[in-house]
């Protein structure tokens, strides 16, 4: 398979608001490392999850690929091209190419616009066909997402949280983009309704051959849709490769870990392995060595100097830790 | 299982809003034995909240009645008390944990003065010995250097140090029930295990009860003796958590279970429950979950079927169970 993205040591750094004592005592300025030295590849008509825990960065990541953030450094290669050098008509036809879905499906609809009227916007807006066949193409997308035709008079606040969601992932494939960033798209659903949202990803991924990076903190859900997965952690990326590969066999301790600890829906459970002590610490205040180090369970002495070696490949996959 | 410790008898809770009036709960019926840990799961609006706010009568008053039912705690029925009477059962006899720490906890008091409020109401200890014990609490919680931490405020500490918090300041009068209403839900998935471990080693140090609301199956199924579930304000199954899990007899606790991620191999369609749960101001007919199943049949268009113990412990809310425990 060839490759769509390429992200090459990628950071996003943001500074923390200056406050009086900082000004007073003229503390050096603090930085938050929320993406800091990711390379990442996605290939056309796969799905790469990307999952971690809240604060790790994944979601950073995600819009630094779609510039809805700016990165500090680094490239994000589109078909070769660097999306970061893009001027602003070169940026429009990126996003006509590349799209997000958000996670929460009531927010990231304008609650004053109906469902036709949201979706005739991404087709104005973009002018992706001519003016008279944007109500036949509005009934195609809704018809795609499994909406019913009578929705498209409906306000957000007169749909449930899997119509919405069905709404925004319309919107996204309204441009008809290449790669689909979804940013924990199924997290606010409820059960029932998120196995329906699931299935109809798969569905259009499949049938439209989309590329998709599926960002999500639930396992369960990524090891089911993705190909391929990466695991973050402090703004890294700690080990990435084949889905079941890196389920069975995880190499890294922080994705040993987060292995252990998925609570499991069997008969037998007898409660979840907590085999790692404490929280992840600051972005803010990141540890020397290693960022995993202090929680590690298997740290060397090494681990707390050198920051961690680049990824190695051990069988199809990246890993980052001085223990390979 | 020893004599119940809680008893609850068709707990019905209506709420009154502009569109209309509805039952948040209809019926709801359980009980709890001392040192049980019951998981109360269902999808958002089930009224699996409703029905512990309810016990704490933590609901607002203005919109919400509890309009039938009891529930007795050592033979006390606390539908019947009044706001002073209710005051020494809330945090003595019952604690309660929420999803989010920060909400319940008051940002300009130290952690320390929070945990020792209740014992100096519910006990009258004097500040110091409160204090005291709150140190103590904050160790069996397991919070690193709890002599310094009980003077910190609750934004010096990370989210699961704040749960652990609140689980301290909850436990302060050794109540016999605690009521944590999906108290990880907001953590990471590591630190999420840390504070399930801690539940269950409260369990088995203090003889805890525990009521872990919760709409996460996995969740439910790691630290729960038996599991009830809760569709469109009733409970429809409630049993053994291994024999829901492995024989459930409600086509929704059936359908939930089937839909999880995992059910199906990698990148395959995943069964899922058809349709969307009905708004609780226009219910169906009968069966609330009868637009939805695959079993339905006439009869479950007509009333709402009762929850009966269709196997020792086993109960289920659904009229074609049998059908359900043939397929196996």
């Amino acid at each position: 398979m060839s490759t769509l993205l390429q992200v090459e040591d990628l950071a996003v750094h943001f500074r923390v608001p200056y406050g009086l004592v900082e000004l007073v005592s003229r503390a050096p300025r603090r930085v938050i490392r929320a993406v800091d030295g990711v390379d990442l590849e996605l290939r056309r008509g796969e799905t790469l999850g990307l999952v971690g825990e809240s604060g790790c960065g994944k979601s950073t990541l995600g819009r630094a690929i779609l510039r809805l953030v700016k990165a500090t450094s680094g490239r994000v290669l589109f078909e070769g091209k660097d999306v970061l050098g893009l001027d602003h008509e070169g940026l429009i036809g990126f996003r006509r190419r590349a799209q997000m879905v958000f996670q929460d499906p009531h927010a990231s609809l304008n609650p004053k616009l109906t469902v036709g009227q949201a979706l005739d916007e991404a087709l104005r807006v973009h002018r992706v066909c001519p003016p008279a066949e944007r109500a036949e193409r509005i009934a195609a997308l809704m018809e795609t997402v499994g909406l019913a035709p009578e929705l498209a008079a409906r306000r957000p606040a007169a749909l449930s949280g899997g119509q919405c969601q069905r709404v925004g992932i319309a919107r996204a494939l309204a441009l008809g983009p290449e790669l689909i960033i979804a940013d924990e798209s199924v997290s606010a659903l409820d059960v029932s309704i998120q196995a329906q949202v699931l299935n109809l990803f798969m569905r259009l991924q499949s049938e439209m051959r989309l590329t998709m990076m599926f960002i999500s903190h639930d396992l369960g859900v990524v090891r089911h849709l993705c190909h391929r997965v990466a695991v973050m952690y402090l703004g890294q990326i700690v080990e990435a490769g084949p889905t079941e590969e890196v389920f069975h066999r995880p190499r890294h301790p922080y994705t040993q870990a987060l292995l252990e600890a998925i609570p499991r829906m069997s008969p037998d459970a007898t409660g979840p392995t907590a085999t790692l002590a404490g929280e992840p610490p600051s972005p803010i205040a990141l540890p020397a060595g290693c960022p995993f180090h202090p929680r590690c369970p298997r740290a060397l002495p090494v681990c707390r100097r050198d920051p961690g070696p680049a990824q190695r490949l051990v069988n199809d996959v990246q890993v980052r830790c001085h223990l390979y | 299982m020893q004599a119940s410790l809680l008893e609850v008898e068709g707990l019905t809770v209506e709420f009154a809003t502009p569109a209309g009036s509805f039952r948040a709960t209809d019926g709801v019926s359980f009980s709890l034995a001392a040192g049980e840990v019951m998981g109360l799961v269902g999808e958002s609006g089930s009224g699996k909240t409703v029905t512990c706010r309810a016990l704490m009568r933590l609901l607002p008053s203005r919109q919400a009645r509890v309009i039938a039912g009891s529930a007795r705690i050592d033979g006390v029925d606390l539908m019947a008390l009044d706001e002073a009477e209710m005051m020494r059962v809330r945090g003595a006899k019952i604690g309660m944990i929420f999803q989010n720490p920060m909400t319940h906890l008051d940002p300009v008091m130290a952690i320390g003065d929070q945990i020792a409020e209740p014992l100096r109401v519910h006990q009258g200890l004097p500040r110091a010995a409160a204090l005291e014990r709150a140190v103590e609490l904050l160790r069996q919680v397991g919070i690193p250097d709890p002599a310094r931490r009980v003077r910190a405020y609750p934004h010096e500490f990370s989210g699961g140090m704040r749960q652990r918090a609140m689980i301290a300041a909850a436990l302060a009068c050794r109540p016999k029930l605690l009521i944590a209403d999906e108290p990880t839900t907001a953590l990471d998935v590591t630190v999420q295990a840390q504070i399930l471990r801690l539940l269950l080693e409260l369990r088995e140090r203090e003889g805890l009860a525990i009521i872990l609301i919760s709409h996460d199956l996995g969740v439910v199924a790691q630290i729960c003796d038996t599991i009830a579930v809760m569709y469109a304000g009733r409970i429809v199954e409630r049993a053994a958590k291994r024999t829901l899990l492995r024989r459930p007899l409600h086509p929704y606790t059936a359908g939930l279970i089937g839909s999880q991620p995992g059910a199906a191999p990698p990148r395959l369609e995943l069964p899922s429950i058809p349709g969307q749960p009905p708004s609780l101001i226009d219910l169906p007919r009968g069966c609330s979950f009868h637009p939805r199943c695959a079993l339905a049949e006439p009869a479950c268009r007509a009333a709402p079927p009762p929850l009966v113990e269709v196997a020792p412990g086993h109960h289920t809310a659904c009229r074609r169970w049998r059908a359900l425990e043939a397929a196996g």
